[in-house]
């Protein structure tokens, strides 16, 4: 063989052994976890939920059950959970496609510290996971039927997709969430998750089918799964629930708004407007021991709803609603920050962080102090609230 | 210029063999040793006698045994001087010979000075010079010759008392008509063809390049077939360096037959390993003359309608010749879309097992869990799947192309939806894995010359086992080792990948994208460094001044 030819061979050889993508998977082989609730057992434990996707070959029927599977196993370790769940699982679980991480309240209450490293060490898990605290246990809110989707993982997907334009919930992606946990100076807020019970049908039948369950004397009783509303953390346990009105003040204070809507409503006067273009500023002045920060809010706002008010395109009208939103929202957020002052003592809508931005000086003293001294700051506000479209009936 | 690798010495059969090539070549060899020996007795009579019977008699035995040559005995004029005519039945045009030849030997020659007692010239000359009112006649003066030109359907005259004979042009006999292409048709443009004889193909040339500067030479390869091999080109826009080249490649071709112009490729191109042709084929005469004016030589063998035009580069293998003829914008569209389906037809088989097998964090949610539905119930991995589609795939169209046309077509679409059909059905494939394959194969045919799509239909299953064992790494790896395999390659001298390396941005003009031909002011730079404008500036189109009206 000539030389040539000897050496091409020997270096095809050398890069089979050298490199390459061995751990050949088949596709059909996965079991693709969609979303993974975390638990504390009373002895110590961990238990893992995941939702995963087994795929099941169906060349041309419809099956009547749904492919997604639940499995549950418990754990030293959080590591040690998912390993244990191959004693049930039919296929090879992946988490590569996996969308939402589910803590469950005592958990989050314990403390989220020691399996907040699973979740980014692992190559698998990416960055844009929603994190949800639910009430209650994760397994018991996981294993709610799904209304109309064929399963909880893509139910759950569309209404986190829902609730970014929707300003009562706030769920936040891994990303976001990490960079508040760790970062010393601000408190982190994450979603939450819970359900009701109903016995309203959520989607439509035909008349013979409404009849078949009539006489089959089900119990009407259903219980649905709703995302509303977030979770408090302080360090890394959880302290508490915002409400949908705390968590619309939240997110307007924070600032992360693309679109929302709200509704002010005086005596018999009521009037809608959606929100475009939102900025909000947080503002700090060090003034001889005494801190105060300042709130700028400024947005426009298109009216979609009035009733009570003749002419909205009278100056007057215009102003008085505008006036009177600024005053909701004064009111909105100023009960997000009692929430977070008196109640909980958490800071978590980064005012710690603004603080050390602007007087390091002033922060490296009271740092320490800074849980005593953060209940105690006064807080103003300068909310601007701009109208500039009326909607297509004057 | 570049300098071309060295040629070797051209090697002469019968000498300097060892004896494994020996006994190899012992069959060919008998087959020259017949001809060399019968030119050899020949040889000893190498000229023509003086007697009519001696000649007679060479030439029928040389001819025994051959149905078809004619030896036609008569006598010319009063003085009865006996002569024969040879020709071959089929390959003359008799009516020339019995018009032109005996006619005017019989009856004509009565009117001629040669009846006159007082006549002292050669008959010969006289034959030649003014009773024969054929347009080509040479004389000749060996047997050797005659035989020659007897096999190339010439008529030869033998006078007696002369050692000279005449052969006369008297070529005629059944051929196929010019006539639409076979397999490089278009949507827009002339459908004319070559046909198998080489005068009618060298004619179909000069009718577009109209030039003396168009020089042809003629070889004649191969000892049983002596075919006729031309090499057209014009001077001054060819560079002498490749015409050299192709020369001395030429003349040391030394084999027995040469019927077809792919078997001169053979002999003549420069790395026989790649599955890349390195010289382009033809059957357009349009196209030809386009790449003469380009500065590249178009090689012709009689016998077959398909020309080789070298030195070819990578980029011309997207070309059609339409490209040349429409707008700008669909022609650069489809010039990108033959880029794009070659890139496609390479590696989208290997792409969807690698990323199926390995890189499952790629794919898009619901896509994944579509695929991993379809693959649930199939009992191979992806790549025994792709294999066995594709070999099927390769089946079908081998077969389809050796049906006749009528069923061919048909046949071979049917074939391939129920193939693919029922195998997904039997649950052996899954729907996306036919879906992939069946764009992969028509992928492949956007590539409009008839000898690429074969070479790269075969590099796909090396690419496929590298990827099903190496996943993306494989194919960025396998993609790699083309490259510098075609990097290295070289037509004629002429760098294969040329204008893109050594690049010359003056010529990409011509690649993706297709400009107006008056934007093109150039010829490639890579073909020649001289005479290179071939089209003026400031040809842009405008509308009529108004002013000056």
């Amino acid at each position: 063989m000539k030389r040539k030819t000897k050496l091409f061979f020997l270096i095809i050889l050398m890069a089979l052994i050298l490199a390459g993508c061995w751990g050949q998977k088949e596709v059909n082989d996965l079991g693709i976890i969609q979303v993974t609730g975390i638990d504390k057992e009373p002895d110590g434990n961990f238990r893992m939920t995941v939702l995963a996707i087994i795929p099941i070959g169906g060349t041309e029927e419809s099956l009547d059950r749904s492919t997604i599977w639940i499995g549950s196993a418990v754990g030293t370790s959080i590591n040690d959970a998912s390993k244990n769940l191959r004693a049930i699982a039919p296929k090879r679980l992946v988490w590569i496609d996996n969308k939402i991480i589910v803590v469950g309240e005592e958990m989050a209450r314990h403390g989220l510290d020691e399996i907040m490293d699973f979740f980014i060490r692992t190559r698998e898990f990416r960055y844009r996971n929603s994190i949800l605290v639910s009430e209650g246990k994760a397994l018991d809110t996981l294993s709610i039927p799904a209304d109309i989707e064929e399963g909880l993982p893509q139910e759950l997907e569309g209404i986190i997709r829902n609730t970014e334009e929707w300003l009562k919930a706030y769920v936040p992606d891994l990303n976001d969430f990490l960079i508040k946990y760790l970062d010393k100076h601000i408190e982190a807020v994450a979603g939450r998750l819970t359900y009701y019970e109903t016995d309203i049908d959520t989607f439509s039948t035909s008349r013979e089918e409404y009849k078949s369950i009539e006489d089959n004397g089900e119990d009407k009783k259903k219980k649905v799964v709703t995302v509303k509303g977030s979770a408090v953390f302080k360090g890394d346990k959880l302290i508490g629930w915002l409400d949908t009105e705390e968590t619309r003040g939240y997110r307007l204070i924070i600032g992360e708004i693309d679109y929302g809507a709200a509704t002010v409503k005086n005596d018999d006067q009521l009037v809608s407007l959606e929100v475009r273009n939102l900025n909000s500023n947080i503002e700090a002045k060090v003034k001889e021991e005494e801190i105060l920060f300042t709130i700028k809010l400024k947005l426009d706002g298109d009216i979609v709803e009035n009733l009570g008010r003749d002419n909205v395109l009278d100056e007057n009208a215009v102003k008085d609603i505008q006036k009177s939103f600024e005053a909701y929202l004064i009111e909105r957020m100023d009960k997000t920050i009692a929430k977070a002052q008196r109640e909980y003592e958490s800071d978590f809508l980064g005012f710690g962080r603004i603080l050390h931005r602007e007087y390091p000086n002033v922060w490296k003293e009271i740092q320490n102090d800074w849980d005593t001294i953060f209940p105690r700051v006064e807080v103003k506000y300068e909310v601007t609230v701009n109208v500039d479209r009326m909607g297509e009936r004057f | 210029m570049k300098k071309f690798r060295r040629t070797k010495k051209p090697i002469r059969i019968g000498s300097n063999f060892n004896r494994k090539e020996e006994k190899k070549n012992n069959r060919l060899q008998s087959v020259f040793e017949e001809i060399e020996i019968k030119s050899e007795k020949s040889l000893e009579k190498c000229l023509l006698s003086d007697k009519l019977e001696d000649n007679y008699e060479s030439i029928s035995s040389i001819f025994n045994n051959c149905y078809g040559v004619i030896l036609r005995k008569f006598t010319i004029g009063e003085k009865q001087v006996e002569s024969f005519i040879v020709y071959i039945d089929g390959m003359v045009n008799r009516d020339d010979i019995n018009q032109n030849v005996l006619k005017s030997l019989m009856t004509d020659i009565k009117n001629t000075d040669y009846e006159k007692e007082s006549y002292q010239e050669n008959l010969l000359s006289l034959v030649m010079n003014s009773l024969i009112s054929v347009s080509e006649v040479i004389p000749v003066y060996s047997i050797k010759e005659a035989v020659k030109f007897i096999l190339k359907g010439y008529c030869v005259i033998f006078i007696d008392e002369n050692n000279g004979a005449l052969a006369m042009n008297t070529v005629g006999g059944d051929a196929r008509k010019v006539s639409e292409p076979l397999v490089e048709t278009v949507l827009r443009g002339p459908m004319e063809a070559f046909v198998e004889d080489i005068n009618v193909n060298t004619t179909l040339i000069r009718r577009r390049i109209k030039t003396p500067d168009l020089k042809i030479e003629k070889f004649n390869l191969g000892r049983l077939s002596q075919t006729e091999v031309v090499m057209c080109y014009i001077e001054g826009i060819a560079a002498e360096d490749v015409l050299s080249e192709i020369r001395q490649r030429l003349s040391r071709i030394d084999t027995d037959v040469i019927i077809e112009g792919g078997e001169i490729e053979f002999f003549t191109e420069d790395n026989w390993l790649s599955p890349f042709p390195l010289s382009e084929v033809t059957e357009r005469p349009d196209s030809s003359a386009a790449s003469l004016a380009e500065g590249r030589v178009v090689i012709i063998a009689d016998g077959s309608p398909f020309v080789l035009i070298v030195p070819v580069t990578f980029s011309y293998f997207f070309t059609a010749p339409e490209d040349y003829y429409n707008k700008f914008f669909s022609s650069s569209f489809v010039r990108l879309l033959r880029y794009f389906a070659f890139f496609i037809t390479l590696t989208l088989p290997p792409l969807y097992v690698a990323i199926t097998t390995y890189h499952h964090e790629m794919i898009p949610s619901i896509l994944l869990i579509s695929i991993a539905n379809a693959r649930a119930e199939i009992p191979f991995p992806a790549v025994v799947e792709a294999f066995f589609m594709e070999i099927t795939f390769e089946i079908i169209r081998e077969a389809g192309a050796r049906l006749p046309i009528s069923i061919g077509q048909s046949l071979s679409i049917v074939g391939a939806l129920v193939i693919g059909n029922t195998a997904i059905q039997a649950g052996l494939v899954s729907p996306g894995m036919v879906i992939v394959v069946a764009i992969t194969a028509i992928s492949s045919f956007l590539i409009p010359k008839i000898n690429s799509y074969r070479a790269i239909s075969v590099l796909r299953f090396p690419m496929l086992l590298l990827a099903s064992t190496m996943g993306v790494f494989g194919i960025i790896a396998g993609v790699l080792t083309l490259l510098i395999h075609l990097a290295s390659l070289r037509s004629f001298g002429v760098p294969f990948l040329s204008p893109f390396t050594p690049i010359s941005l003056e010529d990409w003009k011509d690649t993706f994208i297709m400009l107006p031909k008056w934007l093109i002011h150039k010829r490639p730079t890579f073909l020649q460094h001289n005479n290179q404008v071939r089209t003026e500036r400031g040809l842009a189109p405008k509308p009529p001044n108004k002013d000056n009206e």
